[in-house]
């Protein structure tokens, strides 16, 4: 990668710099925030793992304060066991049997993804770096489309001999809902608004660099 | 220009997430606000409603103390004798809602106590001489304590009537132990706790040979005995430990009260006494009867033991053993400073140490005194071996006058004492029924509230510990007469909540109790308390552990072996998992079940039909059961808590398949 490094004080003069060959501290002082802000980016991809990305609450008259689940990307955590008690009357599956793959493969992806981004980031040209914001971008999209998908297949594969019998249907994936005597609020959270934050983050990179960069 | 486009879009996109977010956050506590409950129009001015029940402005002072709106919680709690019902009533303060009876001396179906599962072995714990006990005379609880405060982790409860001591965990209210002592027939002074809970003291009441043993009425002076237990608590397993247990032997006076010393008395434990005249009846050869034998004394004893000094015989091995307990003998006690005597007003009752730990104030039935014993008086008599004489039996007496801070003048039949934070001391007067407050700094009674009726105990908030709660009292009387509607010739009990933190006390409320007659309560500061919600998944909580015969999801299985069966069942919304069970007749039977739920308040029971089994599983809790299936039928089980909308759907069948008659 090294030998496509431009030269940076021959594309991008310093503001307040005067003539070439100044110190290379000053260079480096120069774009230590462009490469901050690249570091930040995959490491708020690495962050958003440990953290739930999307989260179900439930309330009814009998669960006062509510039932919580959270979502990682490796799996969900909270009062798993209790909505699949309630979610068996309705023939529904277990939680813990969403998405294995993805869960297995999640903590690759991000790792994988969080080092693409922050490199192509370093790179100062549009075309990786706008490669990176896709990237990043890439996860959050991704999620919810997956997400989506076994929503649908959990709520269209019921148990035909369940007590309560249901026309299939999609838990809502966004927002609030009522299923029988429970309201339902389904959010993003954190994590996914810190992948969220990593695509900004890659944008904002590509947007500050301009025109100033080359275009290639 | 070019870049801030980009940053205007970064930025729209942030913000657009962020409204999202925001929304449902805000439709989420929208919700939460309309749970909360909107303002309640008042139909009628209070006073309107006042004038409407005949209630006076005192009585709606009352209400206002003590009522707790529906979701507001109570700030103390009562733990109360059950009397006769062999149980524990928990109640709140200020509502006195019952909030719980826990199931200690008496099987309870509710809780499935001694009804088939695990439980049965707390109980057979209690057995004397192989006989079963199902009910007990249940008199002072007492909370453990740590530092001379309650701790809120144990409850002691002891069975008068049959000698036994139950230890209840505060961190599921279930009994845990129950044990018999093997040596005395009754036990009055229990069951209370030094200042570490190092010990739960049982002292005896009826003087009997010890063991246990036969001895005629004749031999009462010489064989019979009274007692003072000193339980050793393991506060690690939760268990009082027998083995580390030891006895003071006591001479044949009946020993009434107990209570143990705290801070600068810490180490000495103390019992007032009846019947110094060793008085045995024989109405049908023309003696007196007891009541007035015991009765002849002006002055009985307290009696004064160093249970430091004691348990450092004992160690030394100056006890003898007697049915498996070290019992330090009469002699010993007598000899080793261990027990010394005082005189103590006729008839006395009530003992009970002062909050700074330096009096004990003795009440007495037919003596109108408080009388306050001074323990740094009695240190000073002890150690300079000033007595003013010996029983028959060689235990030293001290001087009364000299023992003494003062008595007060309280009325008639003062019996028990507790104390606020203010330096009062409220005594329970039975004959006038009357609550007495007074000073205890200077001695002086300060204001007299009648009560309804006949007073027995009586209780202030955290008032037996170090620093007493005040804020309230509880008169826990042995008549109601009047207070209740008529339910027969059998009336219930009556708990008054009493308001001190006034000038003036102020009757709050009226609880009427109608299961037994209590004896002692005592009342702690509700967050002290912190039980557990649901047990870990596959607990016994009777061994206090995972328990190995614990079922998971998906592994319930049945293994049959010959004649014995183990079936592994699982309970969880709405079903038994199996819920088929094949039998033959003569099979043995162990059924080991596991509720699997883990949310609040899910709680499963389990009954077949026939066998007088009932189960209450509580989330995660395990429970094994063993019975033969010696009748041949059709018997089905089921879930006997209403625990969800297909509750009457959680059961299933036990199938036992006659013997074939005449087969080989």
């Amino acid at each position: 990668m090294s030998q496509n490094m431009p030269s940076y004080p021959a594309t991008r003069p310093l503001p307040h710099a005067g003539a070439r060959g100044e110190g290379t501290a000053r260079r480096v002082l120069h774009h230590l925030p462009e490469a901050l802000v690249s570091v930040l980016a995959g490491g708020l991809l690495l962050a958003a793992y440990r953290q739930p990305w999307w989260s179900f609450r439930l309330y009814a008259p009998q669960y006062p304060n509510g039932l919580g689940v959270d979502i990682l990307l490796s799996g969900s955590r909270g009062d798993v066991h209790e909505l699949d008690t309630l979610n068996h009357y309705i023939g529904m599956a277990s939680l813990t049997a969403a998405a294995p793959i993805e869960r297995q493969a999640s903590l690759a992806v991000v790792a994988i993804t969080a080092i693409a981004v922050t490199a192509l980031l370093l790179v100062p040209r549009r075309g990786p770096n706008m490669l990176a914001a896709a990237a990043a971008a890439a996860l959050p999209l991704g999620f919810i489309v997956d997400f989506f998908y076994w929503l649908y297949r959990f709520g269209h594969h019921l148990n035909p001999h369940a007590p309560l019998k249901l026309p299939p249907f999609t838990p809502t994936l966004f927002g609030n809902g009522v299923i029988g005597q429970f309201m339902t609020f389904a959010r993003p959270e954190l994590g996914f608004w810190l992948a969220t934050g990593a695509t900004c983050l890659a944008l904002l990179l590509v947007g500050l660099r301009g025109r100033n960069v080359t275009r290639r | 220009m070019r870049h801030y486009r980009w940053i205007i879009g970064v930025l729209g996109v942030a913000t657009a997430g962020a409204t999202f977010a925001a929304c449902t956050n805000q439709a989420e506590r929208a919700m939460h606000a309309q749970q909360a409950g909107g303002a309640l129009q008042a139909s009628s001015s209070i006073r309107e409603l006042m004038r409407q029940r005949g209630l006076r402005e005192a009585d709606v002072e009352a209400a206002l103390k003590t009522y707790v709106p529906s979701g507001k919680k109570d700030d103390y709690i009562i733990f109360a004798s059950g009397g006769q019902s062999g149980q524990v009533l928990v109640i709140g303060v200020p509502s006195m809602r019952l909030l719980k009876v826990i199931a200690v001396f008496a099987p309870e179906p509710w809780q499935g106590y001694a009804y088939g599962g695990e439980s049965d072995r707390v109980l057979a714990e209690g057995k004397q001489e192989g006989h079963s006990i199902t009910w007990a005379d249940v008199h002072h609880p007492n909370l453990s304590e740590s530092a001379g405060d309650y701790d809120g982790k144990y409850l002691f409860v002891n069975d008068n009537a049959n000698a036994r001591v139950a230890v209840i965990d505060l961190g599921d209210f279930a009994t845990k132990q129950i044990v018999a002592n093997p040596l005395v027939a009754s036990d009055h002074g229990g069951a209370f706790v030094d200042p570490n809970t190092r010990y739960v003291i049982e002292t005896s009441q009826y003087p009997s040979p010890l063991g246990r043993e036969y001895a005629p009425i004749s031999d009462y002076k010489t064989k019979y005995r009274g007692l003072a237990m000193f339980w050793r608590f393991d506060r690690e397993k939760g268990r009082i430990d027998p083995s580390q247990s030891f006895a003071v032997e006591l001479p044949p006076y009946t020993q009434d009260l107990a209570d143990a010393g705290k801070l600068v008395s810490d180490g000495w434990a103390f019992i007032n006494s009846f019947n110094t005249e060793m008085a045995v009846g024989g109405t049908l050869e023309g003696k007196p009867p007891i009541e007035s034998g015991a009765s002849q004394n002006e002055m009985d004893y307290l009696h004064v033991i160093n249970w430091k000094r004691a348990e450092e015989l004992v160690a030394a091995g100056r006890a003898q053993e007697v049915h498996g307990v070290r019992v330090l003998p009469l002699a010993v006690t007598a000899a080793e400073g261990v027990l010394t005597l005082i005189g103590e007003p006729k008839s006395p009752h009530g003992c009970d140490v002062t909050p700074d730990g330096t009096g004990v104030v003795v009440g007495g039935k037919l003596d109108t005194h408080a009388t306050v014993y001074d323990f740094a008086k009695i240190k000073a008599l002890i150690d300079g071996k000033r007595y003013e004489g010996k029983d028959e039996y060689g235990i030293p007496i001290l001087p009364f006058k000299d023992s003494i801070r003062g008595q007060v003048e309280i009325g008639l039949g003062p019996l028990h004492t507790v104390f606020d934070d203010r330096g009062n001391a409220y005594t329970s007067v039975f004959i006038e029924s009357k609550v007495a407050k007074w000073s205890l700094k200077d001695l002086k009674l300060l204001e007299k509230l009648p009560v309804h009726y006949n007073i027995g105990h009586i209780m202030a908030a955290e008032g037996d510990t170090v620093s007493p709660d005040g804020k309230y009292v509880v008169a826990m009387n042995k008549m109601s007469l009047d207070r209740f509607t008529s339910v027969g010739p059998l009336y219930p009990q009556n708990f008054q909540l009493i308001d001190v933190t006034g000038p003036k006390m102020r009757l709050l409320y009226d609880m009427p109790i109608g299961l037994g007659e209590p004896h002692y309560s005592q009342m702690i500061k509700a967050d002290k308390l912190h039980p557990l919600k649901v047990y870990p998944p596959g607990e016994n909580p009777y061994t206090g552990g995972h328990d190995p015969n614990a079922v998971e999801g998906g592994k319930e299985r049945i293994v049959r072996n010959g004649k014995v069966v183990d079936v592994y069942m699982s309970a969880v919304r709405s079903h038994f998992t199996p819920d088929r069970l094949e039998l033959e007749q003569g099979d043995t039977v162990h059924l080991h079940v596991t509720n699997l739920e883990q949310a609040e308040d899910q709680t499963h029971g389990f009954t077949i039909d026939m066998y007088n089994v009932n189960l209450s599983l509580e989330p995660g809790k395990h429970e094994n059961v063993t019975f033969t299936a010696d009748v041949p039928g059709v018997f089905p089980f089921y879930c006997t808590e209403f625990c969800s909308a297909l509750h009457l759907e959680m059961a299933g069948y036990m199938l036992v398949k006659p013997k074939a008659k005449g087969g080989s």
